[in-house]
C-alpha cells in the first residue's frame, strides 16, 4: 500500500520537476544579464539530475545512475567556464590596450 | 513492517528534496536581481538533489530488505550508496565555489542590483582600496 504511495509520489515529483524546468527555461530565455542565463543553465542541469534520480527509483535499476555524476561535473565545469568568460569580458572592457606579457619582451 | 517504514522515509526524503527543487526554480523565476537568484538556485542544487539521492538509496535498501528480492539487490544498494555519497560530497564542495565565482564575475561586470538590496561589501572594500 505504501509502495503504491511511493509511485504516486514519483509521478507528482515528475510533474513538479518539469514545472521547475519550465521556470529555468523561462529565465534562460529572458534573463537580462549573461550571468542569469548561466545560472539558469546550471539549474536546468540540476533538474536533469533530479529526473535521472527519479528514473532510477522508478525502474529500480542502476542503469543510468552514473549519469548523475557526469551531469554534476558538467554543471560545475560549465558554471566555472561561464564565470571566467564574464570576468574576462569585464577586464576587456576595463582596460584600453592589451597587456603585454612579461616574458615576451 | 521494516519495508513500510523505509518506504515512508523514502517518501519523506523525496518530498523534502522536491520542496527545495521547486523553491529554487521558483526563486530563479521570481526574485528581483541576479544575486537573489543565485542565492535561491544554490539551495536547489545542494539540498534538493541530496534529498532525492537519499530517497533513491532508501528505496534500494527497501528492495534489499524485501523477502522476494532477486540476486543483484545487494549490488544495487551498494552501488547506489557509494555513488550517492560521491555525488553529495562533490556537490557540497562544487556548488558554493561555482555560485561564488559566478556572483563575483557578475558583480565585476556590473550586474544590476535591486533597489531593495541593502549592503554591498565587495563594493565597499573596493571603494576603500581605491581611496
Amino acid at each position: 500500500m505504501i509502495g503504491a504511495l511511493l509511485w504516486y509520489a514519483i509521478d507528482f515529483a515528475l510533474v513538479v520537476v518539469f514545472v521547475g524546468m519550465a521556470f529555468c527555461v523561462g529565465r534562460l530565455l529572458r534573463g537580462p544579464h549573461l550571468a542569469d542565463r548561466a545560472l539558469a543553465a546550471d539549474t536546468l542541469i540540476t533538474h536533469l539530475m533530479a529526473l535521472v534520480i527519479l528514473f532510477t527509483i522508478r525502474i529500480e535499476s542502476l542503469l543510468l545512475f552514473d549519469g548523475v555524476l557526469v551531469l554534476a561535473l558538467l554543471a560545475f565545469i560549465t558554471t566555472v567556464a561561464a564565470a571566467q568568460y564574464i570576468a574576462r569580458l569585464h577586464l576587456r572592457h576595463a582596460r584600453q590596450a592589451p597587456i603585454s606579457h612579461k616574458g615576451e619582451q | 513492517m521494516i519495508i513500510a517504514i523505509l518506504d515512508l522515509i523514502t517518501i519523506a526524503a523525496l518530498l523534502f528534496g522536491l520542496f527545495f527543487m521547486f523553491a529554487g526554480a521558483l526563486g530563479l523565476w521570481r526574485l528581483p536581481d541576479f544575486f537573489n537568484r543565485a542565492h535561491a538556485a544554490s539551495k536547489c542544487v545542494t539540498l534538493g538533489v541530496s534529498g532525492l539521492l537519499i530517497a533513491a538509496v532508501l528505496h534500494f535498501a527497501a528492495l534489499y530488505a524485501s523477502p522476494q528480492r532477486d540476486a543483484p539487490a545487494w549490488e544495487s544498494l551498494f552501488g547506489a550508496a557509494t555513488k550517492s555519497v560521491l555525488v553529495i560530497v562533490f556537490l557540497y564542495t562544487a556548488a558554493p565555489v561555482g555560485s561564488h565565482m559566478l556572483a563575483r564575475a557578475a558583480h565585476l561586470d556590473g550586474a544590476k542590483k535591486d533597489h531593495r538590496t541593502l549592503g554591498d561589501d565587495l563594493e565597499t572594500d573596493r571603494a576603500e582600496s581605491r581611496a
